[in-house]
């Protein structure tokens, strides 16, 4: 006689129940990709200014998060797929559980290979650019649900291009690694740290770049802190760029520069040092500096106010000290605003005594101590050589 | 066997979990600070509320640095060089100077595949097994 196993019925109820779940799971799974493919289409076309494409979006469960694949963001309307505004080969955002388990929705991204192309269309073109332009940020925060802790970025990529001038010039930055962290939307969050943001990167062919801010962003006013650092920057890469501008001819030569800010309770604090190494320039008779920050420079901020006007003293480190009093002034748009005109005065300040007047007749080396530790007396001159008529710039 | 012992399994299992990562919190590993604010009431800092540049309820002084070194608790900065040499980031003979930490991290960070800043973030020191909270300063947060 064959005995026959016959289960209880709460096991076989739960064993189909099981297997319901499982089913569901599969189907679940294998539709979520295309679902949430779907959907975030769907959020990139109805994003105002702008039209948006990827290839995929992949969810994962463990842990939970979302990978979006070959994300292109491009201007509407005259967007150019083939120059997109904004690319990244992958973008990923994984949820932290830990937080999930207190109820709170808080996420790390990681976007690898971004490219970035900010374009400057002229003067004229700047406010309606400014309308028109796109909103990155606001399209990522569509994308990236609930709290962002931390958000990194590799081997990114950004391009600035000028549109309103000849052969268009480019400022082009690579290689970048950046890490931004401890984003907190509210001060408990915050875990009593600031948010900080570390980077490095190259410029151009030859600039290695660094650049470290701290920022407390619950402050009533701008907190912030930071350094950046060039080094190695070949000045014939500056030249380049600006030459259609300058008209300067291509010096030979590196530049290192080094900026520290501070800014609290409303009003910036700092020094810029540009150290020129082996740099020949050739005379010119345009302004260089002025040349430089109107191409460049954020007008809106006045950060070098206090130097006194006229006085041709050599400066080793140029002071930053202004004030950043608007009600509706912006932490990171500061930031880069300081940054950027931290540059630019760096940069023409290190030039702007180059190449070294001559002297008028020649001078005993008692008189060229004298007057180069004099300060209002500029830089040393060059002393003039045997039948030189002296006196040149 | 009661039929809802599968309800009872994943019980505990959730538990187990919610246990564990308590037990971390405990150990300082991650501390919250809504738990602090939540918890014994401390009496207010020297100055809290004297700054006319903060917000209520703002912890009295979040730093904030030119250089990411300022952030760093006192010998912090020798923790993360001894964890970076013996997982053998720093070169021999490199000595203590700043440029060559950087370097150091940077090695580190590439091989942890984070963001080769050459700055030893939250995330670094996490991977390098020291303690963010012991290693980084930071404001004492009052409720």
């Amino acid at each position: 006689m064959r005995s026959r196993f016959h289960p209880p019925r709460w096991l076989r109820r739960l064993a189909i129940a099981g297997a319901i779940v499982v089913a569901l799971l599969v189907v679940i799974r294998i539709v979520l990709d295309p679902v949430a493919t779907h959907f975030t289409r769907k959020t990139l076309s109805e994003t105002p200014g702008i039209r948006g494409d990827l290839r995929d979006v992949h969810v994962t469960v463990f842990p939970p998060g979302y990978q979006i694949t070959r994300v292109k963001i491009v201007e509407h309307p005259g967007g150019d797929w083939k120059h997109p505004l904004f690319y990244a080969e992958r973008v990923k955002v994984t949820v932290d559980w830990r937080e999930l388990l207190h109820a709170r929705l808080a996420a790390r991204a990681r976007i690898d290979e971004p490219k970035i192309v900010i374009n400057n269309r002229g003067k004229q073109k700047k406010e309606e650019a400014k309308e028109k332009a796109p909103d990155l940020r606001r399209t990522l925060e569509h994308l990236l649900p609930g709290r962002l802790t931390r958000v990194e970025v590799r081997d990114g990529e950004l391009l600035y291009r000028d549109l309103g001038a000849p052969r268009h010039p480019e400022i082009w930055v690579h290689d970048l690694e950046l890490a931004v962290e401890n984003i907190a939307t509210r001060v408990a969050l915050a875990h009593g740290r600031p948010v900080t943001l570390n980077a490095s990167a190259k410029l151009g062919r030859s600039g290695d770049l660094t650049m470290f801010v701290s920022a407390d962003p619950f402050a009533k006013k701008q907190d912030f802190a930071g350094e950046v650092s060039l080094r190695g920057w070949k000045v014939a890469e500056l030249f380049d760029l600006i030459e259609p501008k300058t008209k300067l001819q291509t010096p030979e030569g590196t530049l290192d520069l080094f900026a520290e800010f501070k800014a609290t309770g409303g009003l910036i604090t700092g020094g810029v040092k540009p150290v020129l190494k082996n740099v020949e320039v050739r005379p010119t008779e345009d302004n260089f500096g002025n040349r430089l920050k109107a191409w460049i420079a954020d007008e809106g901020l006045d950060l070098f106010s206090d130097r006194v006007p006229g006085r041709n003293a050599v400066v080793t480190v140029i002071p930053i000290k202004g004030r950043l009093d608007s009600p509706d002034i912006q932490l990171w748009t500061t930031v880069l605003g300081v940054v950027r005109n931290a540059f630019v005065e760096g940069i023409s300040s290190g030039f702007t005594h180059l190449p070294p007047r001559t002297a008028e007749k020649q001078q005993g080396k008692v008189e060229q101590v004298k007057k180069a530790l004099d300060k209002d007396q500029g830089p040393p001159k060059a002393q003039p050589t045997d039948g030189e008529k002296g006196g040149k710039t | 066997m009661r039929p809802g012992w599968p309800v009872a399994v994943i019980l505990s299992l959730a538990l187990g979990a919610s246990c564990a990562h308590t037990k971390s919190t405990d150990s300082g590993e991650t501390k919250e600070p809504d738990k602090q604010a939540s918890g014994k009431k401390k009496a207010p800092e020297p100055g809290a509320g004297t700054n006319p540049n903060l917000h209520p309820g703002h912890p009295e002084e979040i730093p904030v640095a030119t250089r990411p070194e300022a952030l760093l608790a006192p010998g912090a900065d020798n923790d993360i060089r001894d964890k970076l040499a013996e997982r053998g980031f720093l070169k021999e003979g490199a000595g203590s100077s700043q440029s060559s930490t950087r370097e150091g991290i940077r090695r580190f960070q590439r091989a942890e595949d984070l963001p080769a800043t050459g700055i030893a973030d939250q995330e670094t020191v996490k991977r390098l097994g020291l303690d963010p909270e012991k290693v980084f300063r930071k404001a004492t947060v009052k409720d």
